[in-house]
């Protein structure tokens, strides 16, 4: 998959190379009055939730029209490429950052530091944030949909009280009520139907870091930047000590034995039947959904509650969705003005972006308060996001919406408790082996688990076969050399 | 010719072998048929879970069907499928008929070099960049004639139909044309009626191939009406809202799942029988020539 996206890539660039008319990156164009923008998106409000009504809204408030593309969400990335590389190139688009830094690196994107700096509703922004999006050469060009965000650990309350547990602190705390959850009956229906902790190692053929945090402890699979140098994690010491800890809990049955195969949406279910008691995901409008679904799922009685990460775990804040204005864009400032400008506005713009329209998204409940409305989709459901995360904002917006005590207890988690993950952006041997690398990760960690190999072998194998794709020169990539 | 089965002494070799015929054939069906019944049991198992296997249902339910079919979302995108199948093979059929009877014309100029250039693009895939480029200038981006001329020919296919085409004996169609009869009027007249095996074949496979179209509606088409019924059920099921869309989280996703994958191979499966006389027939004539 990674290794079609990078072939994809390449073809992509082609149009540029092609139609290049070269562009002074520090030349800031004046802001002028264009009548359209089209923009490739991807989260921003579906279609069926009166993506018009946001549009004609967008509209009123800069005179701009906007003609969204926004294809289908798991195959968003290659229908951009596919586009861009077909010459169909929007004004502005949103996409991955490592995706993002290829589109710069082959002169894609404009860069914006220029235009950041002469905007004033971006004075706020904090500087430490932009910096994670820098590019090797200094400059940013791209720019954050909103703050990274991450998972937290969510656990079921009403089984621990049954069993006369409390929320775990420590790692062996953890592994005592997986060890409870899986064995002693905690849904009461007399069947051994129920696992103590569900995650996904795999999902989307590559190595899962952000799911996984209180058993991984201090280890990650990835590249990551270690006392300022990048590393790969899955080769450090602690990798070791995190493959013997999941061979141990999958020998002793307490864990989901799906792990190797769940997607992200498989083990969030499970929690929501009561087929496992404890999962790590999104925090924000995620943690009032996991309430929300485990109690359509398990009953009303299901009590969810978020927990710190056990003594030596951090939670992970991963990078953004970003957005790239493209250099084949008439007038790139204005744009970025009318979007990116006007997404921080702290006054309208940011309520359209945030809450989306008031009457069809969202009703004010006076003060600065608001609420979301049922979905104009499915009036059962009600709205909890329209485009950015309302606890992602990456400044203080005005308007705060009524939200539930889970939503803000799992958030306030998060925010005390994780730690953020660098931009991965490497060369050409890093996108031709990245793919290799994934896999081998995936089969070294699924041998060592089932008990095929010893921790010790698996982490000499891996070494052995990383260095064939070329593992240190990646390194080097990711560092800028 | 009817072998006699017995245990006397003369056919006891035979009909042992005949018996571990029987058996290794069963065995391999039963192989190949333990995904699908892994599938269709877990479509109907309330219970289904990814690592388990069941023969039956532990739970039955048809919940994941009613909850799926319940979804007035997906009737546009089922006729948007109806329409691409049904139109796609009648418009691929016509075209594909026409240009393989005419390369079993032998008095066609140029027919060899023809012919090998059809091969090549057998060989040799533009890919799926230069598509959205030719589509893009055609002007048929988000409509549904991107998918249905984008498949109109396929080479395999075509000479598939051509090699049949050339099994009818080339006598009745010098007959016709001494009675008087046009190569048009040959192809109407004689070689089309005769061809219904070779056409039943060659349009099974064209109406699976247009059936089954996901990445190409996903790359053409923007509008969310004009989505297939494949796109759709992938969102509505696979998707990260889809529990919720789908009306709640008491059905274990891989129920929905597998009864997601019966659905899409249901029109199929009807059709299959309905037509599998004239296909096996159909592809056993046209590959005997080359």
């Amino acid at each position: 998959m990674k290794k079609i996206s990078i072939i994809l890539i390449f073809f992509v660039m082609l149009p540029f190379f092609i139609f290049a008319e070269g562009q002074d990156e520090d030349i800031v164009t004046p802001t002028a009055p264009i009548p359209k923008i089209k923009a490739v998106l991807d989260v921003v409000v579906k279609v069926h939730d009166d993506q018009a009504a946001w549009a004609a809204k967008y509209k009123k408030l800069t005179g701009i029209e906007l003609e969204i593309l926004q294809p289908t969400h798991n195959k968003y990335e290659e229908k951009l490429k596919i586009m861009i590389a077909g010459g169909d190139i929007p004004d502005i688009f949103e996409t991955m950052p490592t995706f993002a830094s290829l589109y710069a690196k082959e002169g894609a994107a404009v860069a914006l530091d220029g235009f950041i700096a002469a905007n004033p509703n971006l004075a706020s922004v904090p500087k430490r944030l932009l910096d994670s999006y820098r590019s090797q050469d200094g400059k940013l060009y791209f720019f954050p949909l909103q703050l990274g965000g991450g998972c937290v650990g969510y656990i079921r309350k009403d089984w621990l009280d049954k069993l006369g547990l409390s929320i775990p602190t420590t790692y062996d705390e953890l592994v005592n009520v997986m060890e409870a959850f899986t064995k002693r009956d905690p849904d009461g229906d007399g069947q051994a139907n129920t696992y103590g902790y569900s995650a996904t190692l795999m999902g989307d053929g590559i190595f899962q870091d952000m799911y996984n945090r209180n058993i991984m402890l201090d280890a990650k699979g990835n590249f990551f930047v270690k006392n300022g140098k990048w590393v790969d994690g899955f080769a450090q010491p602690e990798m070791k000590e995190a493959l013997a800890r999941w061979q141990k809990l999958y020998k002793a049955g307490i864990i989901d034995p799906e792990i190797f195969t769940n997607q992200t949406s498989d083990m969030r279910e499970k929690f929501f039947q009561g087929r496992t008691g404890i999962v790590e995901y999104w925090v924000a409008s995620w943690a009032f959904k996991m309430q929300r679904d485990t109690h359509a799922a398990s009953g009303p009685n299901a009590v969810v509650k978020p927990f710190a990460p056990v003594k030596g775990a951090k939670y992970l804040d991963r990078l953004a969705r970003v957005f790239c204005i493209s250099t084949k864009t008439k007038n790139p400032k204005a744009v970025f003005d009318n979007w990116i400008g006007l997404m921080w506005d702290q006054g309208p713009g940011q309520e359209l972006f945030v809450y989306g329209v008031e009457g069809i998204h969202h009703k004010k409940l006076g003060g600065n308060k608001v609420e979301f409305l049922p979905s104009p989709a499915n009036p059962k459901i009600r709205l909890s996001k329209i485009y950015v995360e309302e606890f992602y904002q990456i400044n203080d917006g005005d308007i705060r919406s009524k939200q539930d005590a889970i939503t803000d207890e799992a958030t306030r988690i998060w925010q005390k408790n994780s730690e953020p993950l660098s931009l991965e952006a490497g060369g050409d041997v890093y996108n031709r082996y990245i793919g290799e690398i994934h896999n081998l990760r995936l089969e070294i960690f699924s041998k060592v688990t089932k008990g095929d190999m010893s921790p010790d072998e698996g982490m000499r194998e891996y070494i052995r076969k990383s260095k064939n794709f070329q593992v240190d020169q990646m390194i080097r990539e990711l560092g800028g050399k | 010719m009817l072998e006699r089965f017995s245990f006397r002494k003369e056919y006891r070799a035979r009909s042992l072998f005949i018996i571990f015929n029987l058996l290794f054939l069963a065995i391999m069906c039963f192989i190949v048929m333990l995904p699908m019944v892994k599938v269709l049991v877990d479509s109907f198992d309330e219970k289904a879970a990814r690592t388990e296997f069941r023969l039956f249902p532990k739970q039955v339910s048809v919940e994941a069907y009613l909850r799926i079919l319940s979804q007035p979302n997906l009737y546009q995108p089922f006729l948007n499928s109806v329409f691409t199948s049904s139109v796609g093979t009648i418009l691929a059929l016509v075209i594909s008929g026409f240009m393989a009877y005419a390369l079993t014309r032998r008095d066609l100029p140029g027919r060899n070099l023809i012919m090998k250039l059809i091969m090549v693009t057998m060989v040799f895939r533009a890919g799926i960049i230069p598509l959205y480029m030719v589509v893009k200038n055609l002007g048929l981006r988000d409509s549904l004639w991107a998918i249905i001329l984008a498949h109109a020919i396929e080479t395999y296919y075509l000479i598939l139909l051509r090699n049949f085409f050339d099994t009818i004996p080339r006598g009745i169609e010098e007959s016709a044309e001494i009675d008087g009869a046009t190569p048009i009027g040959i192809f109407f007249k004689i070689v089309l009626p005769l061809s219904k095996p070779g056409l039943a074949a060659i349009g099974l496979f064209y109406v699976v191939l247009y059936w089954n179209q996901f990445f190409q509606f996903i790359i053409f088409i923007d509008t969310p009406e004009k989505m297939n019924l494949q796109v759709r059920l992938k969102e509505l099921v696979l998707d990260s809202t889809s529990q919720s869309d789908m009306g709640g989280h008491d059905l274990p996703p891989e129920s929905l799942k597998n009864a997601v994958i019966i659905l899409n191979i249901l029109p199929v499966l009807i059709l299959y029988p309905l037509l599998q006389r004239h296909f096996v027939k159909g592809i056993n004539l046209g590959a005997i020539k080359g």
